[in-house]
């Protein structure tokens, strides 16, 4: 349900999205039509041509109105037109001139406007001596307020003309005007704004939504309150927001210098108060703050060391979601309106191609040149992290054990010295940790449960102009800049700052991120490519550009684990080359095809052919590790390089691991709470052994278990295993219970299958290990790398399906079944599954494995469907019409929604 | 072997003077105790003119998982198949809890016997005649029993 609800409002958003940039594109272009009778149209005759940035304004501004919006013409009436008058034409590539000249200019004015501000802040000098009464709080403003309103009462009173408009903001200004002063004096100054609305040493109240931690003394509250009083005064609004907007500019401006020196802690934790405070201004969204102030308020956060930015997560993380959306959303519509406003290009092909290094102009590095937008990215940077830390973290136990896991496990892998690497002098990049994420003690793969979900951090707008391919340059460089300020500290300050989405990778779709990943194991491939030809060329041998597999159709997996295990003995650099199959006796040219069909059929032999390695489990349809298995750790490890070589070459591979192995893979350890999805009948049974309510005695009488269990191999013999030791001398009780289920996991998930699961990650790794790979990508989508997203072919079910009881494949009856169920959505048909199946996972091999039966249950009724999920059958009553059957079967799937296993 | 100790206790509860009336001649492989046979003797016509063989299967993770249920003798009923094969949510993987008993289980398969459910048929066709002609159903049914189910065992 929640999941629906949310599906929405993102929707909405995106719709809004879409509106606003149809009204920007109604006020900047028109919608074609020659005397177009909307007055908010650029192609209406009456229509006055705005600028870009004004443009923005007024798009916005029209969207919240509802302002009508004409409908763009189609392409084909446009031609009709301009056939008819070649005005429009000249007219209309005219403007798009004008835009562009606009837009230049108006960087231009912001130049001027930026020094400018440098005036005023030099002006201004922050150590007045009465700053001691220079700060703000709800009190002070409530009280000036009502003395304001005094002033004005009075002021109208005396006059009795309040018809003339341009005197009455005369007097509003007027007695306002301590108030405004107040204003200028308190938020053109950190120290005046890091002094006020701190708690009243006698109210120190907490709010359960935003409550305030060290070092941070801020009452949020009456924030909200005074901000809330401030702006609702009638008639005041303008004159505020342009004080404010006088005042936070040139303030932000000076924070940023400031942040340019070396700040004692004290200082930079006055300037945190400063900027929180300034962040819960309501009017950093209103449109004519965008351009100026929240730009420059942006990129003080880029500014912000690691240790000063953690404190701001901290003190999120404590707070509401929904208080933390607010934010994000604010940030989000930011970075989508710059993208949009900025009449930014789509990279192009060409320019991919073109070497315009030097061209700084070039439209695709437009976003990188935005402060604005990096400024914003590094806001939801801060809000991502807070919803990590605030959100499910694992254990702090856990996270110290899987980090010793995996200095043991990766301290093998160091070792390799890719000849590539050692030939050009340039080594693979090193991933350090993320300066922020080490100050914070967590990685995003240590909170199983953000406060808010993943994908509301990614902004499809903005992803769609950034170039992967200048990204990831921007991104090593990135890298390579925190390594030498590892080796240097002192140069810290000095080192130039870079920018890359690909650092942020909870703002990338995972379409941007895997072709990162694929120009990444590319220049590998290069690399490796290059040396070897060279090698060869001064020994006089014929080069091996690639790795190449020479195998015959018997056998294939056992053939290729060999010829991996050669090559990575003798030498393992050859694994890092372009993979090239090639079958005996047959003449296709590996273009990825042959690949494709080498591990679509080592796959099948690995999981069906008397291999035990994994074994499938019917109820989940998932493979796992076999426990204690017969197969050698050492052939584990090829496995594991076979699955290395598959995302290193992107081939997908036709297998189905739980969630879990995926986390495993990126070093986590598997939890009961893993079970769940990878063995959920074992999950649910030990859910009832945590659940179940009486006496020790009661218990033990009813299970009768000890700390031995019994597990089935491959071949269907039972293999007992001991939790502990003399296991099945020690009887569970009430009390030791907790501890049998936890060691029971363990021993699934972790424990029994310790020695292959390390040795096939080490393979894993061997290709994988100093890739991006764990730092770009979720556990989930790394699934997605591997496997790939199965879109179910639901004729396969239907071509599989057989009848019984009186139906028949060509009944007009079952016509009509089938083609209800082509109608239903994706979401129908996947209930339609669990309710047939009790689950929705489509079993190895397709849809077609599952031998869905259809029988007939009787004449017509007004009972539901049922279904025997033990044998997939839906026993289906031969109701009196068409529209029935829909009703029936929509109604029998939508109740079925809740239960089953996940 | 881990559920060696729980299915002793379930086989003796079972197997003693309090235990199942409608469940004997129980045989466990000697080999492996977790293959267990015996004689279904229903009370209800038409199935009480026989008995009826059937095989419990208890998987290594016992009684984490729940036994499987087969009939080996041939019965006409509209939820056993002719393969011998019976849906009993009682140990359906989606309700099965590891509290529950064998006794119980066999008890719950009992009363299927007894009592036909029609409304989830796994055979339509007998279902069908169960609901629309019980006399055929009756007399379809004890002459299957007649020429397939054991003999009812000695009290």
């Amino acid at each position: 349900m929640i999941g629906t609800e949310k599906s929405i409002e993102s929707n909405q958003k995106e719709k809004a999205k879409e509106i606003i940039e149809k009204f920007f594109h109604q006020v900047t272009k028109g919608c074609g039509r020659q005397g177009c009778t909307n007055p908010n149209c650029a192609s209406n005759p009456n229509f006055e041509p705005v600028q870009n940035n004004q443009a923005a304004v007024l798009a916005i501004q029209l969207a919240q109105n509802k302002a009508p919006l004409c409908d763009p013409m189609s392409s084909a009436s446009k031609a009709n037109i301009a056939d008819d008058n070649d005005d429009i034409v000249t007219s209309k590539s005219s403007s798009t001139v004008n835009l562009r000249s606009s837009s230049a200019s108006s960087s231009r004015n912001l130049a001027c406007s930026l020094e400018e501000a440098l005036k005023v802040v030099k002006n201004t000098n922050f150590t007045t001596t009465d700053s001691e009464q220079n700060f703000i709080n709800e009190e002070k403003i409530q009280s000036l307020i009502q003395k304001c309103k005094e002033n004005y009462k009075k002021t109208i009173h005396e006059k009795m003309d309040t018809d003339d408009l341009a005197s009455d903001r005369r007097d509003i200004k007027k007695s306002y005007g301590p108030l405004f002063d107040l204003v200028n004096r308190v938020f053109t100054s950190y120290h005046a704004l890091s002094k006020s609305f701190q708690f009243e040493s006698n109210n120190t109240k907490m709010s359960t939504t935003m409550p305030c931690i060290p070092p941070f003394n801020i009452d949020f509250n009456s924030i909200r309150r005074s901000y809330s009083t401030l702006f609702s005064i009638n008639g005041l609004g303008d004159e505020l927001e342009s004080v404010f907007n006088q005042a936070l500019y040139p303030l932000c401006v000076s924070i940023n210098l400031q942040l340019k020196k070396k700040i004692e802690e004290e200082e930079m934790d006055r300037i945190l108060h400063a900027i929180l405070v300034i962040n819960e201004l309501p009017i950093l969204e209103s449109p004519s703050y965008m351009d100026k102030c929240c730009k420059e308020f942006y990129s003080i956060l880029t500014q912000l060391p690691a240790q000063a930015s953690s404190k701001i997560v901290n003190l999120w993380s404590k707070w509401n979601a929904d208080e933390l959306r607010i934010f994000l959303y604010k940030a989000q519509q930011f970075i989508t309106l710059e993208v949009v406003t900025k009449n930014m290009d789509l990279p192009s092909e060409d320019d991919e191609n073109e070497d315009d290094d030097e061209s700084e102009t070039s439209a695709k590095k437009i976003i990188y040149k935005n402060d604005g937008i990096i400024g914003a990215v590094n806001y939801i940077r801060f809000i991502y992290y807070a919803s990590l830390v605030g959100g499910r973290v694992d254990p702090e136990k856990q996270i110290r054990k899987e980090r010793e896991m995996e200095i043991e496990d990766t301290s093998s892998l160091d070792r390799i010295d890719y000849q590539g690497n050692l030939y050009e002098g340039s080594n693979d990049l090193i991933y350090l940790p993320d300066p922020l994420e080490e100050e914070l003690k967590i990685r995003p793969i240590d909170c199983r449960e953000p406060k808010i979900p993943n994908n509301e951090f990614v902004n499809e707008t903005l992803n769609q102009f950034i170039d992967v391919q200048y990204d990831y340059v921007e991104f090593t460089k990135q890298m390579k800049s925190l390594e030498s300020a590892e080796l240097d500290i002192k140069s810290e300050l000095k080192k130039k700052s870079y920018f890359s989405f690909l650092a942020n990778p909870f703002f990338v779709t995972l379409g941007k991120k895997n072709l990162g990943l694929f120009y990444d194991n590319k220049i590998k491939m290069m690399r490796e490519r290059r040396f070897n030809i060279m090698i060869s060329l001064l020994e006089g041998r014929m080069p091996t550009p690639y790795f190449k597999i020479r195998l015959s159709r018997q056998n294939i997996l056992s053939e290729a684990l060999n010829l991996i295990e050669l090559q990575e003995q003798e030498n393992p650099a050859e694994l890092r080359k372009q993979l090239f199959v090639e079958f005996e006796n047959e003449q296709a040219i590996d273009q990825g095809g042959v690949s494709k069909e080498f591990f679509q059929l080592a796959i099948d032999e690995l999981l069906n052919k008397g291999y035990t390695f994994f074994q499938y489990d019917e109820k989940s349809k998932y493979y796992w590790f076999t426990p204690c298995t017969i197969e050698s750790q050492p052939e584990f490890k090829l496995v594991g390089i076979l699955f290395g070589i598959a995302i290193y070459n992107n081939v997908l591979l036709d297998v189905q691991f739980p969630p879990v192995f995926f986390r495993k893979l990126m070093g986590k350890i598997g939890t009961f709470e893993d079970l769940a999805f990878s063995h959920p009948e074992l999950y649910q049974s030990l859910c009832s052994v945590l659940d179940f309510e009486g006496t020790d005695d009661e218990f033990e009488n009813t299970f009768m278990l000890t700390f031995q269990i019994g597990l089935s191999d491959n071949f269907g013999n039972v293999v007992n295993f001991n939790l502990k030791e003399n296991g099945d001398k020690i009887s569970v009780n009430m009390k030791n219970r907790q501890e049998f289920v936890d060691l029971y996991a363990d021993f699934i998930l972790n424990k029994g299958i310790e020695d292959s699961f390390k040795a096939f990650r080490i393979g894993f790794m061997k290709l994988t290990h100093n890739s991006p790979l764990a730092r770009w990508f979720t556990p989930k989508e790394i699934e997605t790398l591997l496997c790939g997203t199965k879109v179910l072919d639901w004729k396969a079910l239907e071509k599989s399906t057989t009848y019984d009881s009186g139906f028949e494949k060509d009944t007009p009856y079952i016509k009509d079944f089938w083609n209800i169920f082509e109608e239903f959505t994706d979401e129908e048909k996947m209930l339609f599954l669990k309710f047939t199946t009790g689950t929705d996972r489509c079993p190895h091999g397709g849809l077609s494995e599952l031998k869905l039966t259809l029988a007939r249950n009787g004449p017509d009724t007004d009972k539901l469907p049922t279904a025997h999920t033990c044998f997939n059958v839906l026993l289906l009553p031969e109701y009196s019409s068409k529209e029935k059957l829909r009703e029936k079967l929509i109604k029998a799937i939508q109740y079925s929604r809740g239960f089953g296993l996940s | 072997m881990a559920a060696t100790r729980r299915l002793q206790k379930e086989l003796q509860e079972i197997t003693s003077e309090n235990g199942l009336k409608s469940f004997k001649n129980i045989i466990v492989d000697e080999q492996n105790i977790l293959n267990w046979t015996g004689l279904i003797v229903p009370d209800n016509p038409p199935y009480n003119k026989g008995a009826f063989k059937i095989e419990i299967n208890f998987p290594a993770e016992y009684p984490f998982k729940p036994p499987k249920i087969t009939f080996k003798t041939k019965i006409y009923h509209p939820n056993i198949d002719e393969k011998g094969q019976v849906c009993l949510p009682i140990i359906q993987a989606e309700n099965w809890k590891p509290a529950t008993k064998t006794d119980q289980v066999i008890q719950s398969l009992v009363a299927l016997v007894n009592d036909p459910e029609p409304e989830h048929p796994l055979r339509g066709e007998i279902a069908d005649e169960y609901t629309k002609d019980r006399k055929k159903f009756l007399k379809n049914a004890e002459e299957h029993t007649k020429k397939f189910a054991e003999k009812r065992p000695q009290d």
